[in-house]
């Protein structure tokens, strides 16, 4: 289990809407890499802007990366794959349940 | 034979931080790169060509996203390491980080300048507004 926390931590974590899904698409998938995020957020999230996202969540330590092994026929730059990390789940279950009792009608 | 994305990623290269190649440009080419091959593999050319518009255009999205933060983020360094204290500065500049205009800082090895500053009026060059929002004539080099 990769923990990673943030850098420094002085106020409540935040999570946007976008963020949210992320997360969710991650701890139901384990990994995934970008362009998969998008195709599984059934056009909720953009190509134009989960990388930016995904960079941001991972400076606040929700996420974590690494580089896939470089595609063998294409000779191409490799894949980054992205994984929730503790903290995240954290985050993420902590959000639900705050959710869930402002909001019952939202809860998942 | 050059893969698509080489390019894009070369002129990402040129002007943006390594830091922003590894986490936002690299991300976007490899996926670029690997759905095209695939794509390809499979015949199916429309996709591949579809695959490079969409690519592109998510290329040059992030690329605007980076350039806009990073003209929030240059004044807000400038201000920090003023050692002014609490003034802030009237900036004018490209937005690329490497071509800041700096028009004291080039001045300042121009004896000529040197001399045109001492008998000018220091308000006509470069104006300061502190907190207060008072007008504050300043000059020198900044930092």
């Amino acid at each position: 289990m990769i923990v990673v926390m943030p850098r420094r931590l002085d106020r409540i974590p935040s999570l946007p809407p976008k963020e949210t899904l992320i997360l969710q698409l991650l701890v139901q998938d384990k990994e995934m890499y970008g362009l998969e995020l998008v195709a599984a957020s059934k056009r909720r999230l953009k190509r134009g802007t989960v990388y930016v996202t995904l960079g941001r969540m991972e400076k606040k330590g929700y996420i974590t990366s690494r580089l896939e092994d470089p595609p063998p026929s294409a000779g191409g730059l490799p894949r980054r794959i992205y994984e929730a990390t503790a903290f995240g789940r954290r985050v993420l279950a902590a959000w639900d349940q705050v959710a869930a009792r402002l909001v019952p009608e939202l809860a998942r | 034979m050059k893969r698509p994305g080489d390019r894009l990623r070369a002129l990402a290269a040129r002007v943006c931080h390594v830091s922003t190649m590894e986490w936002l440009i690299d991300p976007i080419i490899a996926d670029l790169q690997c759905e095209h091959a695939e794509a390809m593999q499979h015949g199916r050319r429309w996709r591949s060509l579809w695959v490079r518009v969409a690519g592109a255009w998510a290329f040059w999205r992030v690329m605007a996203t980076v350039a806009i933060r990073r003209s929030f983020d240059v004044p807000r360094e400038w201000i920090a390491a003023d050692d002014w204290g609490g003034r802030s500065n009237i900036w004018v500049h490209s937005g690329h980080p490497r071509r800041r205009w700096e028009p004291d800082r080039r001045a300042v090895n121009d004896r000529a300048a040197l001399n045109r500053r001492a008998n000018t009026p220091d308000s006509s060059r470069y104006v300061g507004v502190d907190q207060a929002g008072s007008l504050v004539p300043r000059c020198g080099v900044s930092h």
